[in-house]
């Protein structure tokens, strides 16, 4: 069971990256259909890589088909397709879902922040991820961020080349960091009036970069500029390596644990969530194996689980008291505690 | 009473070295934060991006610095756009890093509005018809239009123009004069105009938004 949640998990995000690829290509397709490429039953004629990709997808779309219609026929199909295509828009920072609105609640709160006033558009957009995490805490990073999947595989890696050391490398960092960056990328945000923390937030760069490198090297082929459309290696892309080599070489979610203003977000929003890991006390054999597996460096075996925990169920599987689970906390009964936890 | 039980548990080499890597942290979050926040002040206040030489925005987009303070650099109104004429400012463009515009030399806008209903911030405000945009307006460069020059008769960006005889209306040899009551600023003209490069009708953007 708790493996499969992990499948899940390495699944979802990795749909989502995919998602943000198929996206940019869908979007590059319905340019080459409203453009005219796409003559008849033929398909475009080239060998560059543009070339194959755009016949690919077209070949995947219109399939076997393309012989038996005619021309007019043909073009309404790949309109149609082009137009179903371009119902998924954005990315995880902001998501138009068939119409509905998801955006990240630090996109929204930035936006107001550097506006300086309260648009109704982003509330009904981040109404929904809000609530999420409102409920079930800190999920957006270990279920949703691209980017920590990336830090994910930068964790096999590390296993991959160094067999010998400590599986989880520990370094005790300030994890107040984070909530002052937040407060301050705020202020800063309010004050020139430009949002500047997606400047920096790895998801909302790494959808982004994924997106203009795919949008930079068609418009190079659109263009017969082909040096236009050469990979970018941008600044963003060049931070995101850099945070993987500091989660390989230096501490595993050393950017989720003290400096993301996102994950500060979330943090604050689930900090009395409603489902959460808790660990029955009186059946713990206080065998610490969860401490070890934690990549947050929490401690699940001695403490309830603070508003840090991302639940990414990690800390199940290895419990073999089978101690810790996920747990619906009842509300009022926390309340009556007097907020111990 | 309490500070003083805070302080007793605490040693002293504990307390300061938390105050060091407090102090260490906070000073690069805040700094770095600091640089980037400035960097765009300057950008801003350089007039890059305000004045008329300013990338077009797409259409129902807000006055600039409004504009600014609530894109969210999300790429929605690119996926949205069905003429892939709304491209992401890159580090060679002269408009802020993320932020959607118009290259209308090469793809103009064919008014289907799809982004102003996609847009989550209202930085691209909902415009219902087409006659109400405000993107931009075209501009003729008489010494370089071959209609205007004597040089040859055109008419390309009048057959391009979605409100032909209104925005743009033709004199001799089909010579274009712009209507700034009805043209939206679209670039369909900019697109259509025969000359390489450098075109003779070029949307200038800048225009308040409806």
């Amino acid at each position: 069971m708790s493996r499969r949640i992990q499948w899940a998990r390495f699944g979802i995000r990795f749909l989502i990256i995919l998602s943000a690829i198929v996206v940019a290509i869908l979007a590059q397709y319905r340019i080459a259909v409203a453009r005219g490429e796409f003559q008849g039953s033929g398909s475009l004629t080239g060998s560059s890589a543009a070339h194959a990709i755009l016949n690919t997808v077209d070949a995947a779309l219109i399939g076997e088909a393309s012989e038996e219609m005619d021309e007019s026929e043909l073009l309404q199909r790949r309109e149609f397709v082009a137009g179903a295509a371009s119902k998924i828009r954005g990315n995880t920072w902001s998501l138009d879902f068939l119409g509905t609105s998801l955006t990240d609640p630090l996109a929204g709160l930035e936006a107001i922040a550097a506006s300086k006033n309260i648009v109704p558009a982003i509330l009904i957009g981040i109404a929904i991820p809000i609530c999420i995490a409102l409920i079930f805490g800190r999920v957006f990073c270990s279920w949703i961020c691209p980017a920590g999947l990336l830090f994910e595989l930068g964790d096999w890696v590390r296993e991959k080349f160094h067999p010998k050391s400590e599986k989880q490398p520990r370094l005790r960092v300030w994890r107040g960091s984070k909530y002052a960056l937040l407060g301050f990328g705020l202020l800063m945000s309010a004050i020139v009036g430009i949002p500047l923390l997606g400047a920096i937030y790895p998801p909302a760069l790494m959808m982004r970069e994924i997106h203009f490198s795919i949008g930079s090297f068609f418009r190079g082929f659109w263009q017969d500029d082909f040096l236009a459309g050469a990979l970018v290696i941008s600044g963003s892309t060049l931070f995101l390596l850099g945070l993987v080599l500091v989660e390989i070489f230096v501490a595993p979610r050393f950017w989720c644990r003290a400096v993301c203003p996102g994950g500060a977000l979330q943090s604050l929003l689930g900090k009395f969530r409603l489902v959460r890991v808790k660990n029955d006390f009186s059946a713990c054999t206080k065998c610490a194996a969860c401490v070890k597996a934690c990549p947050m460096q929490l401690d699940p075996m001695s403490k309830d689980l603070g508003m840090e925990c991302d639940s990414c169920m990690l800390c199940l599987p290895v419990c073999e008291a089978q101690s810790l689970s996920l747990s619906f906390s009842d509300f009022s009964k926390e309340a009556k505690k007097g907020g111990s936890s | 009473m309490e500070g003083v039980s805070l302080v007793s548990s605490i040693d002293r080499r504990t307390f300061l070295t938390t105050l060091k890597k407090t102090a260490t942290a906070g000073a690069v979050t805040c700094g770095g934060l600091g640089v980037l926040a400035y960097m765009q002040r300057n950008r801003l206040l350089d007039g890059a991006t305000l004045d008329e030489t300013s990338v077009l925005r797409p259409p129902g987009a807000i006055d600039e610095e409004r504009f600014l303070s609530l894109c969210m650099r999300c790429t929605r109104c690119m996926d949205a756009c069905p003429s892939g004429s709304i491209q992401l400012a890159g580090p060679d463009n002269r408009a802020e890093l993320g932020t959607p515009f118009v290259a209308a030399s090469d793809v103009g806008c064919t008014l289907c509005l799809e982004c102003t209903l996609t847009c989550p911030s209202g930085a691209l405000e909902a415009v219902h018809e087409k006659e109400d945009v405000r993107m931009g307006l075209a501009v003729v460069d008489e010494r370089t239009c071959v209609s205007h020059n004597g040089s040859g008769v055109c008419g390309a960006c009048h057959t391009a123009c979605p409100f032909r005889n209104e925005a743009i209306t033709q004199g001799m040899r089909n010579a274009p004069t712009v209507h700034e009551d009805y043209c939206v600023g679209c670039g369909l003209c900019e697109e259509a105009c025969i000359l390489k490069g450098v075109k003779a009708i070029r949307v200038e953007s800048g225009r308040a938004a409806v």
